[in-house]
């Protein structure tokens, strides 16, 4: 392959990092900026970069520069990551408290940087690789986290963020060096074999440590216990467009780079006789069991603990937080199997989530436009004003419990069959308890917004407080302006709509993360 | 043995940087504990690189991305640690606490 052949297959990542680029001297050269520009132009890229990342969901593999790996899998999830930085743009956009001064074009530098090194964190096979995608993500995080910079809760919210990530990271990399001596390489290919040997040859303790190291990584990005701690801190300091960038984008991105490592890593136990390793692969070794049930309980207590923290939450971007923790926990549960339908399950359910989470969010930043308050509390009443919006929230949040119609339904139930076919029953009960609970934490919202009556004067006055209460904890120097609620009602559709369909038919996407897991793990 | 003596003293880096990290007395000591992790993992890669010559030369560069990471990562974790202490006018991490209320 040429040279300008393989920079042809990396041109969606080179059209983000154009973007950037543009961006960042577009805010030295254009004198009079508004605040709508910057996000046009990084729509524009976004938009361009999706469209070259289409065609290649029916593509065949291709390894670029040793180093890039272009699939339908990586076209995937890099496609989810371009679509939800799209959101995060208009949400920011949207956004009364969006900073007025020159952090609005920061957010937009920042926000293509983290989508980057999303990208390349998913569409790679070498360690190093997706170390350094990992990284860009993260530091591009920490500092949108604190893009407001005179704002007190997010600087604590960046400082949480950036002790618990580094932390993580740095351990994942000691990981990542164990393995390189290990397969005498970055890439996860051969890794693989080198875990095969070593695992044939009994040495089980050579593999658990650097694996149980590299899941400190992706726990923290994934959320999950016991690496949590951050995210409710971080939601809650940060402003809901970044709170769903990290939860959606950065998570599901998380996920399907984990499930790419471990398909690779333990391929000769996964696939059993598929592949021709030269010893040992059919022959299951007793650590995958021990990895299995450690996942399993990593799991089950996400899920519990995300679950039981949710009941009690008044802060709403707290209450996603600890919700989009047990969510973590469900996607854990099916990769947890080590197994093509548990991996399958999991993909399938976090591109659902990732669709009605970030809808969720939508919903929820427009009524906090609405309300200037970020409590549950302030939502009283807020559906019967806005019954397009709040018929949204609630279909989205029935989708997230998994109530039969949705996709979370046909999604959830596919994870269950995945984790009770392994015979991991009490992790599927635990699955249906962490359901049943947050149902309840979802109707609190539902009856918040609609069924509690509003009595008109007290009502006023409350927002009113709730509105002074909202603008001294935000502390921001900037007063804010109206909210702009049209570009906030057409994405809130749009996500609407995708939801919508998939609620309908899961199985064309089905069809599609099928294929994609297929080709990671017999590639 | 000399791979084994390279990787003890890793190992050790490791426990230190995670102990300086997890004491939490500043932010300033959590940052240095993070040095100490990357650069215990710098010296697994050269180690291996050197002793495994079949490996070539991509420990040695792993090393090298390894420490340009450390420096970006310095430079936004100090970038924030210095807001913070103007915000909060401490770097002690169990003094800024008021999210969880």
């Amino acid at each position: 392959m040429s040279y300008a052949d393989s920079l042809r297959l990396v041109l969606p990542e080179v059209m983000v990092a154009c973007g950037l680029l543009v961006l960042l001297v577009w805010d030295l050269i254009v004198p009079k900026r508004r605040y709508w520009e910057s996000a046009v132009v990084a729509l524009s890229f976004l938009g361009v970069a999706a469209a070259y990342l289409i065609p290649r969901l029916s593509a065949t593999p291709v390894t670029v520069f040793a180093m890039v790996r272009v699939d339908a899998y990586a076209a995937i999830f890099q496609l989810v990551v371009v679509a939800a930085a799209a959101t995060t743009v208009i949400m920011n956009v949207s956004n009364p408290r969006f900073p007025r001064d020159r952090g609005r074009v920061e957010t937009q530098v920042l926000l293509l940087g983290a989508t980057l090194g999303a990208m390349v964190m998913v569409g790679t096979r070498h360690l190093l690789m997706m170390y350094l995608g990992f990284e860009a993500l993260s530091l591009s995080c920490y500092a949108l986290v604190n893009v407001h910079k005179r704002d007190r809760a997010g600087a604590e919210a960046a400082m949480k963020f950036v002790v618990y990530g580094a932390l993580s990271s740095a351990v994942m990399l000691y990981g990542i060096s164990l393995f390189f001596g290990l397969g005498g390489s970055f890439d996860l290919g051969e890794i693989g074999v080198a875990v095969s040997r070593t695992l044939a040859a009994g040495h089980n303790f050579q593999v658990l440590l650097p694996t149980l190291l590299l899941l400190a990584g992706f726990g923290y990005k994934m959320s999950l216990v016991p690496f949590h701690w951050w995210s409710p801190d971080v939601y809650h300091g940060t402003t809901t467009p970044i709170a769903s960038f990290l939860a959606t984008g950065s998570k599901i991105v998380a996920l399907a780079t984990l499930v790419r490592v471990l398909a690779a890593l333990f391929a000769g136990e996964i696939a059993g006789g598929a592949i021709d390793v030269a010893s040992g692969a059919a022959a299951l070794s007793s650590m995958v069991p021990d990895l299995r049930l450690f996942l399993a309980i990593g799991a089950a207590l996400s899920m519990l603990l995300g679950s039981l923290a949710a009941l009690q939450q008044q802060h709403l971007r707290r209450l996603l937080a600890y919700s989009s923790i047990s969510h973590a926990g469900f996607l854990l549960a099916a990769v947890a199997m080590l197994g093509a339908d548990g991996f399958d399950a999991a993909l399938l359910y976090g591109l659902c989530y990732a669709v009605m989470g970030s809808g969720t969010f939508v919903a929820v930043l427009y009524f906090c436009n609405q309300s200037g308050a970020d409590e549950v509390a302030s939502l009283r009443g807020l559906g019967w004003r806005h019954p397009l919006a709040g018929t949204a929230l609630v279909i989205l949040l029935a989708g997230l419990i998994g109530l039969p119609p949705t996709a979370g339904f046909s999604g959830k139930l596919r994870l269950l069959q995945a984790v009770v076919a392994e015979g991991y029953l009490w992790l599927a009960l635990i699955m249906v308890l962490a359901s049943l609970l947050s149902a309840f934490y979802s109707f609190r919202i539902v009856r918040v917004l609609f069924l509690e009556d509003r009595p008109s004067a007290d009502a006023a006055v409350a927002s009113a407080a709730a509105t002074a209460s909202g603008a001294s904890t935000a502390g921001d120097a900037e007063a804010p302006t109206a909210p702009r609620r049209l570009p906030l009602l057409v994405l809130l559709l749009a996500v609407f709509t995708a939801a919508t369909l998939l609620l309908l038919d899961l199985d064309p996407l089905a069809a599609l993360t099928e294929l994609a897991v297929r080709d990671l793990i017999y590639w | 043995m000399e791979l084994g003596a390279y990787l003890a003293v890793s190992a050790v880096l490791f426990v230190l940087g995670m102990a300086m990290a997890a004491a939490r007395r500043s932010l300033i000591y959590v940052l240095m504990g993070l040095e100490l992790i990357l650069n215990a993992a710098n010296i697994n890669l050269v180690a291996f690189a050197r002793f495994k010559p079949e490996i070539g030369l991509d420990g040695q560069i792993g090393a090298i991305f390894v420490i340009i990471l450390a420096a970006a990562e310095a430079a936004i974790g100090l970038a924030i640690v210095l807001n913070v202490y103007s915000r909060f006018g401490t770097i002690r991490p169990d003094d800024i606490d008021e999210l969880r209320q």
